[in-house]
């Protein structure tokens, strides 16, 4: 070859190879985050620059994505090495479990020994970022799923909550007469559908044979119980014009929108929205409480849980640090600004009388703190199924849900497939 | 061929060396590369695909012919090679006909031809991606193009339960539609090109004769442009078998799977749910798929050439 | 021909058949026009409006051009760094095509029937038709191996032997085309084999090199699946994957996201209207194969 043009060549090489090798000095992690909503977003940066300002040593690089795309690209990046060091990922078998099978995220037992993360975060966060019984992962948003209502709309037409199917069905009738969506909800693409069964099928099945059939896989899923619950949900609610016509095509943010205009009465979803709503529909008064029961014997459940959690990849050049991060996250001075800022409730004690937080914030505590565990409870705490069960289990949930709801399909196949995909 | 030069006699296999050692030398670059990169993998694909590995294994466990019985339960895979074959047979002619028409309308350079041409070719340039992002705003059911076109011209606007996307009934057409905007223009360029190589003598001749313009179109351009519309037709054909950006932007796979393609299964077997040997198998069935659809239109041409 | 009368009338009735076949020819193509440059327009225009105005007034024309939405893009969804690794990737990859398939395309063109040559030939003819998929998934693994999965090695290498059948294949054609002579009249002065090649026969295959440069260009340029799984880094990705992970972040303001949208097509489009000749004559040459 020309001699000009190999000594491009190498020149090129060397100018391409340069741009790929990272900086070196301090110990950097890179830390995968979901915050990218302007609220939580605000408080995860203070709680990594507050990390960082306690710690020189050691710098945080980090990059946020949406919350199902984190799922398409995290195994082959935690597996090529160069991906994050810490990555917040959705718990469970079939999510998170997924990469701790593979070998991509460590166990925790050693850190959590050395930190008193045990003894520290409360028992229910520790027990979803378990796999097979070792804790693997560190979940920060201690959140449950309800329904928030806006009573000064509801007041404004003349309606009230309603407390049982009756009464949902004559709401959904008034206020779809009166113009308005009576519940907005978001199928698209589908992973609301978890938290609206969760509630529902435990409805229908009752606390004690749920968790019979989600943790010891007794019972069936094609069961007349879950198929009531799925019926209920998707297709009887559907036709009393509870839910938006275009559900299925309905995105988070969507939804987000048509409640925030009060076009929406109620906006059936999790405490992670807790902090966007407050923001953005100021001097509106909430009530946040259980999706209300619609089968079974009228208990209302509460799914709660922790959606995603941090974890630690095998691949981290610096696990300790890594850990020293999480340590942070997870502390008390951390808390304050989780709370504050972004509406999150952290797992870890916190003094909430010492911190500024809306009233919605403060209806979310009394709802989770008023709701029982034991039977005859009008409001029941629950687990979001999705975290207890595999990968394939969870498609079902979610590509089924809207099938029924458009009709493709009905609730007795969907609970068939379900059963199928349960592998027992 | 040049002879060898007189004065290296008694070693002529050297002398060849060194004369064609350049051949291979100018050859040889592309082909290490070429062998690494792409040879190597898709014979890699083929070991894969007999085993269960999981991808981060150290050890690959050998199951034999395994994914491919197990292909044959799954109906997530059938459901994929359904919307597949959907997508084909209806996206790959319409293209083709799309393609054609603009061809024959912008035939004899009409008015503002450039201009149009122009515009048909852009999709090509802009990423799949982009493609999509604009799609899915177009079918969006509140804020959408499409939509409140409708609605400003008195239609009803939220269309059919779920918005275009949303539904699974109209989800893959939807897609498909995107699809065709997207590839037309190729098809289209092509198809022009073709167009020029015609007769022009015979379609006068035709003209002369008193035959009227479908007439002309059917028994004189159609049969000129047959090798160029089978060229046309088997790229449509493998590329919409091929199809995976689309689909991973506009849906994602769904709704109710609706939308998911054997490329886009094979991306969430492989890399999301770590089933990389049964990945490979159904990659291994792609890929015959698309080289059988070529081998066989190719033959069938140039069976038919006279 | 008879009696004027009735030549009249056949004139009027041709006259007429052919002004409708006009009319119907340019409603037609208006028809298709609107499909295809209103959506790209309406996203040109949604980036100029707030969030809000495209979710209440999506057919109007903005209030008032909001010109930040390009600025945010253009810093804060750091499509700077995107472009610049657009860039970065694209050229090299049309590099290192054009350099490897000028070579092998002219080795082919020349010594056809030299041992190993025509399977080499039929390799690259397999590599054409093979779609992605199939190599995809062990491509992955290898980069690991080889240790460059998740830097730019790993999207050039691959992308240069991906692109490599096309490109000899048009590069032999090229080269089949050209006369023999010259090169002989080359050898006669004194010229080696392969200052016959780069001094006579590479500058007469210009025409086919520019059409591998912009075939190659716009496929590196595209890429989506390729980058998607061999590159992790966020600092690493090119506009085509930055687009994505940038919609899906930012998916709440729409105005953003079109200008995103804007900022990651303006270079290719502009690209392709300055040299819309060689966009075309690639397609062209690639299909005839």
């Amino acid at each position: 070859m020309g001699k000009n043009r190999t000594r491009g060549l190498a020149l090129a090489s060397v100018v391409f190879a340069g741009l790929a090798l990272p900086a070196a000095a301090d110990v950097e992690l890179l830390v995968w985050d979901q915050f990218s909503d302007e609220l939580s977003n605000r408080a995860a940066e203070k709680v990594y620059a507050d990390f960082m300002a306690a710690n020189p040593g050691i710098r945080i690089k980090r990059e946020v994505y949406a919350y199902d795309q984190i799922r398409t690209i995290a195994r082959t990046a935690l597996e090529s090495g160069t991906g994050p060091d810490v990555i917040y990922h959705e718990v469970g078998p079939g999510n998170a479990g997924v990469l701790a099978r593979a070998g991509l995220v460590m166990s925790l037992e050693g850190y959590s020994a050395q930190y008193g993360w045990h003894d520290r975060l409360q028992p229910a966060a520790i027990a979803e970022g378990n796999l097979d019984g070792e804790l693997y992962g560190l979940g920060l948003e201690f959140e449950f799923f309800g329904t928030y209502y806006n009573l000064t709309e509801l007041a404004a037409l003349g309606l009230s909550v309603p407390r049982n199917k009756e009464e949902v069905l004559a709401y959904c009738k008034a206020a779809s007469e009166a113009g308005r969506i009576p519940y907005v909800f978001a199928l698209n693409p589908g992973w609301q559908s978890y938290h609206l069964l969760s509630a529902t099928i435990y409805d229908a099945l009752g606390g004690e044979a749920a968790d019979a059939l989600l943790f010891d896989h007794q019972g069936r899923w094609d069961s007349p119980e879950v198929i009531a619950a799925v019926e209920a949900t998707f297709v009887e609610l559907r036709d009393a014009n509870c839910w938006p016509d275009d559900i299925a095509a309905l995105l988070n943010d969507d939804a987000a929108g048509i409640f925030y205009t009060g076009e929406a009465l109620a906006w059936p979803t999790g405490t992670w929205q807790l902090g966007r709503i407050a923001d953005n529909m100021p001097g509106v008064e909430f009530e946040l409480g259980a999706f209300p029961a619609i089968a079974g014997d009228g208990t209302a459940y509460l799914p709660t849980g922790v959606g995603s959690a941090y974890y630690i990849s095998t691949k981290a050049k610096d696990p300790d640090a890594a850990a020293l991060f999480l340590d942070y996250v997870f502390s008390e001075e951390a808390a304050e600004a989780w709370v504050e800022l972004a509406g999150f409730i952290p797992p870890v004690p916190f003094d909430v009388a010492k911190m500024d937080v809306p009233p919605l914030f403060e209806s979310a505590l009394t709802t989770l703190m008023t709701s029982g565990k034991e039977a005859g409870a009008p409001v029941r705490v629950g687990p979001f199924i999705n975290h207890f069960v595999g990968e394939a289990f969870v498609n079902v949930l979610r590509s089924g849900s809207q099938a029924v709801v458009t009709g493709v399909q009905t609730p007795a196949e969907f609970a068939a497939e379900l059963q199928k995909a349960s592998g027992h | 061929m040049s002879s060898p030069p007189p004065s290296d006699a008694g070693k002529p296999w050297q002398t060849w060396l060194r004369q064609n050692a350049i051949w291979y030398a100018f050859i040889a670059p592309a082909l290490a590369l070429y062998l690494l990169f792409v040879a190597y993998p898709f014979l890699s694909s083929g070991l894969f695909s007999l085993t269960d590995w999981n991808g981060a294994d150290p050890q690959k466990r050998f199951v034999g012919l395994e994914n491919y019985v197990r292909m044959w339960d799954d109906r997530l895979m059938w459901n994929a090679l359904r919307n597949n074959i959907v997508l084909v047979l209806i996206g790959a002619p319409l293209s083709v006909m799309v393609g054609l028409c603009f061809a024959l309308l912008l035939r004899d350079k009409p008015l503002g031809h450039t201009v149009f041409r122009t515009v048909f070719f852009m999709p090509l340039v802009l990423a799949p991606l982009v493609i999509g992002v604009i799609w899915v705003w177009i079918l969006a059911p509140r804020y959408g193009l499409l939509a409140n076109t409708l609605d400003a011209f008195g239609f009803s606007v939220t269309g059919p339960r779920g918005g275009w996307l949303g539904n699974p009934d109209t989800a893959l057409l939807a897609v498909i539609a995107a699809w065709i905007w997207s590839i037309a223009g190729f098809h289209f360029v092509i198809l022009d090109a073709g167009l020029k190589t015609i007769d022009e003598d015979l379609l006068d001749a035709a003209r002369i004769d008193g035959a009227r313009g479908f007439k002309r179109f059917w028994y004189v351009t159609l049969p000129q442009i047959r090798p160029v519309l089978t060229v046309v037709l088997v790229l449509a054909l493998t590329a919409a078998f091929k199809v995976f950006d689309l689909v991973f932007v506009m849906t994602g796979g769904g709704p109710a799977n609706r939308t998911e393609l054997l490329a886009t299964y094979i991306y969430r077997k492989a890399f999301i749910e770590s089933s990389v040997g049964y990945a490979a198998a159904l990659s291994c069935v792609l890929a015959f798929i698309i080289l059988a659809i070529s081998i066989v239109v190719i033959w069938w041409r140039e069976r038919g050439r006279y | 021909m008879s009696k004027s009368g009735v030549v009249r009338a056949d004139r009027n009735s041709a006259w007429l058949r052919k002004s409708t076949l006009r009319v119907g020819r340019y409603a037609l193509l208006l028809f298709f026009f609107t499909n295809f440059a209103v959506p790209l327009a309406w996203m040109a225009m949604s980036s100029l409006k707030t969030s809000r105005e495209i979710a209440t007034a999506p057919l109007e024309l903005p209030e008032r051009l909001a010109w930040e939405n390009i600025g945010r893009a253009w810093s804060v969804g750091r499509f700077s760094d995107y472009l610049l690794n657009s860039v970065i990737y694209s050229v090299a990859t049309v590099v290192g095509v054009v350099v490897l398939s000028s070579l092998a395309g002219y080795a082919l063109a020349r010594k056809p029937r030299l041992p190993l040559m025509p399977i080499a030939f039929v390799l690259l003819l397999l590599g054409l038709m093979v779609p992605f998929q199939a190599l995809m998934i062990p491509l992955y693994y290898l980069a690991r191996d080889l240790g460059i999965l998740g830097t730019r090695w790993a999207m050039i290498l691959p992308g240069i032997a991906l692109g490599l059948p096309f490109g000899i294949f048009l590069m032999r054609a090229f080269f089949q085309d050209l006369p023999q002579d010259l090169v002989d009249a080359a050898k006669l002065d004194g010229c080696s084999e392969f200052g016959a090649f780069w001094r006579v026969m590479l500058p007469l295959a210009f025409p086919g090199m520019a059409t591998v440069i912009v075939f190659q260009f716009m496929e590196t340029w595209n890429a989506f699946l390729l980058p998607l799984i061999l590159l992790q880094a966020e600092d690493l990705r090119p506009v085509s994957l930055g687009l994505m992970f940038f919609s899906g972040r930012y998916s709440a303001d729409r105005g953003l996201i079109a200008a995103a949208v804007l900022l990651s097509s303006l270079p290719i489009i502009l690209l392709y209207l300055g040299l819309q000749r060689y966009f075309v004559r690639g397609i062209v040459s690639g299909a005839v194969k």
